[in-house]
C-alpha cells in the first residue's frame, strides 16, 4: 500500500548555517589544514544544550572524521577498541600496539578524529592516552575533543596536552536569533510564526538550541491541532502555549 | 565483452577483499612495485591494476620511477591514505559517488537515540559539498528498514493531519562505519560483516 506523501522539497536543507557548526567547522579545517609544525590537538566546548553534537555530526560528515563519543565506562583498552572499530580496523594487539596502529592511520588518511563528551576522558584519566595517539600520527594528526563548559579548565593539568592545543581551543555559542529561524523553516515548516514569537521562543531558551528546537516542536504542533496557519505570540499564549523556562546553564570565565 | 563491475558480494564476500580494495592492500604492503606484480599477487587483470595506477598517480598517491624490471616500469606508493583504498578517478580527482549514503548512514548512526523522518535524515546528513536529497534519502530510509536497521517509530498517516512514516536506528544493527549497500537487485549488502542481509521476496 502507498500512501502519497505530500510536496516533496526537492531544496536540499542543511544545517550548515548553525552558528556552532559553522564554528567547529572552521576550527577543524584550521587544524586539518595547519602548517606542518603545528600542534593538531583542539577543543571545542559549550553548555549542554548548545548544540555541540549535532555540529560534531556535520563536521564528521563534512571531514569524514571518525566521530566516537566517550562515556565515563571507557578504559584505555576499550577507548582504542571504540576508535578502530570506527576506522573499519581489527583490534588485536597490547595497548601500545592499538594505539600505534590509530595513530598512524590518523597521520596516513589525514581524517580527523573527534571525541564527544571528552569530560569522560579527564575522570578517567585518559587524556595521556590521546596524547599518546597524537604522538603517534608522528604530529600530523588531528584531534578534536568536545565537550563541557569547564574542560578547557580540566585539560589545564594536562600541560603537555594543553599546550598542544594553542591554535584550537573555541567555544560553542549560545543559539542565536538567526539559527532560531533558521530551525524554524523546516520544524515549523508551512507555518508562518511571526517575528514576536520567534523572539520570545529564543529568549526564553537561554541559549540552549535544545530548547529551542523543542519549543519550535510544540507551535508547529499547536498550529497543527488548532488547523492554523500562521501563529504569533499572542495567538500561542491563547492556544495553551507555554515556554520552557528551565534553569539557566552556568557559563564559566 | 566483460559483463562490467561484478557486484559487490562476490568481491567483498571471501575472506580477502577484491577489486581496488585488495590491489591497494598490496601497494602498501609492498611499497615500490611493478605492475605485473601485483596482477598476480591480487589474482588480477593487469590492465585492471594498470587502470587503478594511472588514476593514484595522477592524484600523487602512488609515483613513476625511473627504474625498470624486466621491462616493467617500477612504482613507488608516495603518499600513503591509511586502510581505505582511495576512491580517484582517471583524472586524480576524489570519487563522489556514495557519499551522499555515507554521509547518512553516519548520521544514524550518530543520532541513534532520536527518531527521524527521511526528511529530517536529509536535512542533518546533507553537507554544503555533498547535499543529500529527500529522494535519495527516502530510498535509503526505506531499504534499511526493510533490512531491518530501523525501526518503525510511526508509520505513514494519510489524509488530514498526515505524516511520514519516522524510524530510530537500531543500535543492534550498528554493525561498523561502512553504509550497507543497496544493490542492483534490490539485495541489501552490509560491507562490514561481508554479507546479504536482506533478499527481495519472491514475487508470484
Amino acid at each position: 500500500m502507498t500512501v502519497q506523501i505530500p510536496a516533496v522539497n526537492t531544496k536540499t536543507f542543511s544545517i550548515a548555517p548553525l552558528r556552532n557548526v559553522t564554528i567547529l567547522t572552521e576550527l577543524t579545517m584550521k587544524l586539518t589544514e595547519r602548517d606542518l609544525g603545528l600542534p593538531g590537538l583542539g577543543c571545542f566546548s559549550g553548555p549542554s544544550g548548545y548544540g555541540k553534537s549535532v555540529a560534531v555530526m556535520y563536521v564528521a560528515n563534512k571531514c569524514r572524521a571518525y566521530s566516537v563519543q566517550a562515556n565515563s565506562d571507557w578504559t584505555r583498552r576499550h577507548m582504542c577498541k571504540v576508535i578502530l572499530r570506527e576506522m573499519g580496523m581489527p583490534a588485536n594487539g597490547t595497548i601500545p600496539e592499538l594505539i600505534e596502529t590509530i595513530g598512524r592511520e590518523l597521520g596516513a588518511s589525514r581524517r580527523p578524529l573527534i571525541i564527544d563528551e571528552a569530560d569522560a576522558l579527564v575522570t578517567k584519566g585518559l587524556v595521556e592516552t590521546v596524547r599518546s595517539i597524537y604522538e603517534e600520527t608522528g604530529g600530523t594528526g588531528t584531534i578534536i575533543l568536545v565537550g563541557e563548559e569547564m574542560l578547557p579548565r580540566s585539560l589545564e593539568h594536562w600541560e603537555r596536552v594543553h599546550s598542544r592545543m594553542q591554535i584550537g581551543m573555541r567555544l560553542a555559542e549560545p543559539c542565536s536569533l538567526a539559527d532560531t529561524k533558521h530551525l524554524a523553516s523546516r520544524r515549523c515548516a508551512g507555518i508562518t510564526v511571526a517575528e514576536d514569537l520567534l523572539e520570545a521562543v529564543h529568549a526564553s531558551a537561554n541559549g540552549s538550541a535544545r530548547r529551542v528546537a523543542g519549543m519550535l516542536s510544540d507551535i508547529r504542533q499547536l498550529a497543527g491541532d488548532a488547523d492554523i496557519a500562521q501563529i504569533d505570540l499572542k495567538a500561542f499564549l491563547d492556544l495553551g502555549g507555554e515556554f520552557n523556562v528551565g534553569k539557566s546553564p552556568v557559563r564559566g570565565h | 565483452m566483460a559483463a562490467g563491475r561484478k557486484p559487490v558480494h562476490l568481491t567483498m564476500s571471501a575472506k580477502k577483499p577484491g577489486g581496488r580494495q585488495a590491489i591497494w592492500e598490496e601497494i602498501r604492503k609492498l611499497r615500490v612495485f611493478t605492475v605485473p606484480q601485483l596482477a598476480l599477487a591480487c589474482k588480477t587483470h593487469k590492465k585492471t591494476v594498470q587502470s587503478y595506477i594511472d588514476c593514484l598517480c595522477a592524484s600523487g598517491h602512488v609515483v613513476e620511477t625511473e627504474e625498470a624490471i624486466l621491462g616493467q616500469r617500477v612504482y613507488r606508493l608516495d603518499r600513503d591514505a591509511g586502510v581505505e583504498a582511495p576512491r580517484v578517478r582517471a583524472d586524480g580527482s576524489a570519487v563522489t559517488q556514495g557519499l551522499p549514503r555515507e554521509q547518512m548512514w553516519r548520521t544514524m548512526r550518530a543520532k541513534s537515540t532520536a527518531d527521524f523522518d527521511y526528511r529530517d535524515l536529509a536535512m542533518w546528513a546533507s553537507t554544503d559539498d555533498v547535499p543529500v536529497s529527500e529522494v535519495d534519502a527516502n530510498d535509503y530510509v526505506k531499504n534499511l528498514a526493510k533490512a531491518g536497521y530501523l525501526i518503525l517509530v510511526a508509520p505513514t498517516k494519510g489524509g488530514r493531519g498526515s505524516s511520514i512514516a519516522r524510524y530510530r536506528f537500531d543500535q543492534r544493527r550498528n554493525t561498523g562505519p561502512k553504509p550497507p549497500m543497496v544493490q542492483r537487485m534490490k539485495t541489501v549488502f552490509d560491507p562490514n560483516e561481508r554479507k546479504i542481509v536482506w533478499f527481495p521476496e519472491v514475487e508470484e
